[in-house]
């Protein structure tokens, strides 16, 4: 990889990327976490992406997101997304403006492992009791909180 | 057991204010004092919607074992799984309007509860699972959408997530009904086929044009309503006819057409007569759906036996 | 993407280890299928979530060896997972029984995902990418089935009406084809010999007793003994479950494979 300044196209290429939404959260894939590595070579963009979990149904959606919003930008010839196990996803890698916006959206996020103790959402309260290590999605687990009474979800990395 | 709003008497003045409160746009806590026909309407609503995930579930599980592709399989699985997680957040919600889940769950079983039309009738083929997720999802976000904006606070926050989570299922939905309407013509047979099918279930949902009543008026006062059921209808009309149109479908009411002087499309007046039947668990599949339930149930009663005891146990060991 | 037998020059060696990748996806499609059954019909709206993440899971872990073993041959997943004849598919017969009970999927669930983490730690440690990085992606996302097990045979062992007896008759049923993960064939050999595997199927097999063993007792179960195990899935040969199963499975796919799905 070249390491010199980002070029325009570099800029251009993170801002389209910070534009991805996951399709079932408010969150961009970069807020999120999900890029890896992007590289650029004469308009050829290589994008990497590591799935917060391997069966996730969004992956194929993200890819296919990532791979239009790059096409459509001026410079970009033609753009491959991957995915890769080389390096495992982590709550570390959510960025805070990402765990604010998961926050909002009634989604407790631990600041670095799942065994910590969990903290409502809504009340801040810590008076909370796990319903299900799996939740709607896979990469969540639910909860109810006891001294709001609302049901919530708490991110869930893979242990 | 939760703790039931203790029986206030209702006075008009704290009535009037509750009334004033709401009209004004503020949200109703659980626990907070709410009229008696309020409480029972906002828990008879979450209720039947929690119901509904859960009955939700049945056709489309149908498909899982035999869905085309691991992709296919996969989403199939999660979408089925999102509605039943749905139904055990609503539950918990329907809890904090003081019933218990258990005895939701059992007279659901039993036969004894309601749940949304469209979830008595079969998934005769693949293309079901593509009309199902497409028109059946993208009606109840049409009611669902409408109700974030509810006074119950606990319900709104529910559907703020359930929304964004069906929106995902209409665009996976829509994958499927792209993949077999850009398809072979037995693929388009069988969509089309699927689409005339449950036309008549889909205009149903949203449910007869509202009576002008007191009762009507209340609700939309209290805002446990949001939207009238014609309102909905022509959301859903607008949104989702231009997309059988788009793939040269056929909608499967001749006499549906956009009449530019009203700004509504026009369309036949469905059986009514049906959909009362069918509220009533008289559908083609209700029968056969709430045996599956009640066969799983009973089947599972020494293990919902060993969680009561583990759970009393645990609660012993705190106290 | 290259998949990972590309960079094994021995043709001998290439499809041993083909042939075992094709295992770990043969397992986890199969459960996966098995898993799924549950949805909707699980003893609780938790259960039911939960095994259906797990049901996805093992579809996707599925998918991701497909994937590997389909970047060498020029196929795709589906036609892997979808098109072969039954005597292809080299899974064994713990993950082509019928769900039954919820004891006996809750028993599979644990012996199964003790002998996953030890295989995936056999993988991991081949050194071979990019199969390592996934098998230890992979293994991060299976310890929570395991978890899921324990929770519930503990709860059932410790405290249902007739619970112990239910769990020891589940375990009686699917101890022998859990034996039969270990199946050793030629394909074993070869990747030993070659140092791709650094351990052999009886190996595995020894360290995997040793492991279920405390647990089951610690239910209060006796390790069924004298009972052979019950061979073949390695070799493509199936039990009687497996025929209906792959009818379901490939049903509306075989209706025209060449049309986009």
């Amino acid at each position: 990889m070249v390491t010199s300044a980002p070029t325009t196209l570099d800029t251009a290429i993170w801002d389209v990327l910070r534009s991805v939404e996951d399709p079932e959260l408010p969150i961009s894939i970069v807020d999120l976490g999900l890029v890896r590595d992007v590289q650029v070579q004469d308009g050829r963009v290589a994008v990497r992406l590591i799935p917060t979990w391997v069966a996730c149904p969004a992956l194929a959606v993200i890819r296919a997101r990532v791979r239009s919003a790059l096409l459509a930008l001026g410079g970009v010839q033609d753009a491959t997304v991957e995915y890769t196990y080389d390096a495992p996803w982590t709550v570390d890698r959510l960025s805070e403006r990402g765990r604010a916006q998961l926050a909002s959206h009634g989604l407790s996020v631990p600041r670095c492992r799942f065994a910590e103790p969990p903290v409502c959402p809504y009340c801040g309260s810590r008076d909370v009791v796990q319903e299900s290590m799996f939740g709607p999605t896979l990469c969540r687990a639910t909860y109810l909180c006891r001294s709001c009474r609302n049901p919530f979800e708490r991110f869930k990395p893979p242990a | 057991m939760p703790e039931t709003t203790p029986a206030a008497p209702e006075d008009p003045e704290v009535l009037a204010e509750f009334t004033a409160r709401v009209r004004a746009g503020e949200q109703i806590e659980a626990g907070e004092w709410v009229p008696e026909e309020y409480r029972f309407e906002a828990l008879r609503l979450i209720n039947m919607h929690a119901n509904s995930e859960i009955m939700g579930a049945l056709p489309e599980r149908e498909w899982i074992p035999r869905a085309p592709g691991l992709a296919r399989k996969m989403a199939l699985t999660a979408k089925v799984q999102d509605e039943v997680g749905h139904g055990m957040l609503l539950y918990r919600v329907a809890e904090t309007l003081g019933r218990s889940r258990d005895e939701m769950i059992a007279e659901l079983v039993a036969g004894r509860a309601r749940f949304h039309n469209v979830f008595h009738y079969p998934a005769e083929t693949w293309a079901d699972v593509a009309i199902i997720q497409v028109f059946v999802d993208g009606a109840a976000m049409q009611t669902q959408g409408a109700l974030r904006s509810c006074s119950y606070a606990p319900y709104a926050r529910v559907l703020k997530r359930i929304c964004y989570e069906e929106d995902f299922h209409i665009q996976l939905g829509l994958d499927v009904w792209r993949a077999l309407a850009e398809g072979t013509p037995a693929q388009r047979a069988m969509l089309q086929d699927a689409l005339c099918r449950w036309w008549t279930p889909i205009m149903h949902f949203f449910g007869m044009l509202d009576r002008v009543s007191p009762h009507t008026e209340k609700m939309l006062a209290w805002r446990i309503k949001v939207k009238s059921n014609e309102e909905l209808r022509q959301q859903f009309l607008r949104k989702f006819v231009p997309i059988i149109l788009e793939y040269g479908l056929d909608v499967p009411d001749p006499n549906l057409r956009w009449a530019e002087d009203e700004q509504r499309y026009v369309y036949t007046e469905p059986d009514w007569e049906e959909l009362k039947r069918v509220g009533r668990n008289g559908g083609p599949k209700s029968a056969e759906r709430l045996a599956l339930r009640q066969r799983f149930h009973a089947q599972h009663a020494w293990v919902r036996e060993a969680m009561s005891r583990w759970r009393a146990r645990a609660d012993g060991a705190v106290a | 993407m290259p998949g990972a037998l590309a960079a094994i020059a021995d043709p001998a060696v290439r499809a041993a280890y083909r042939e075992w990748l094709l295992r770990i996806a043969d397992d986890e499609l199969v459960i996966g299928h098995r898993h799924s059954e549950w949805t909707g019909f699980g003893p609780d709206i938790e259960s039911d979530v939960a095994m259906s993440s797990i049901a996805q899971e093992e579809l996707g872990h599925g998918r991701a060896w497909y994937e590997q073993i389909a970047a060498d041959d020029g196929g795709d997943a589906d036609r892997l997972a979808f098109g072969r004849a039954p005597d292809e598919y080299r899974h064994a017969a713990l993950l082509e029984q019928e769900n039954g009970g919820w004891e006996y999927s809750m028993i599979r669930l644990m012996l199964y995902e003790a002998f996953e983490i030890g295989r995936l730690r056999l993988v991991a440690a081949s050194g071979h990418e990019p199969v390592a990085g996934l098998a230890q992606t992979l293994s991060r996302e299976e310890r929570y089935h395991g978890l899921f097990a324990d929770t519930w045979l503990t709860r059932l062992a410790g405290a249902a009406p007739g619970g112990p007896e239910r769990i020891q008759a589940a375990l009686d049923r699917a101890w022998p084809d859990a034996l039969g993960l270990f199946e050793s064939t030629a394909a074993d050999e070869v990747l030993q010999r070659a140092g791709v595997l650094q351990s052999s199927p009886s190996a595995e097999r020894e360290a995997w007793v040793a492991t279920v063993r405390p647990v089951l007792e610690r239910y209060g179960l006796a390790v069924p003994s004298g009972a052979g195990a019950r061979e073949g899935g390695r070799r493509g040969v199936h039990t009687a479950a497996f025929e209906p199963l792959l009818a379901q499975l490939t049903e509306v796919w075989k209706s025209d494979p060449e049309a986009r799905w």
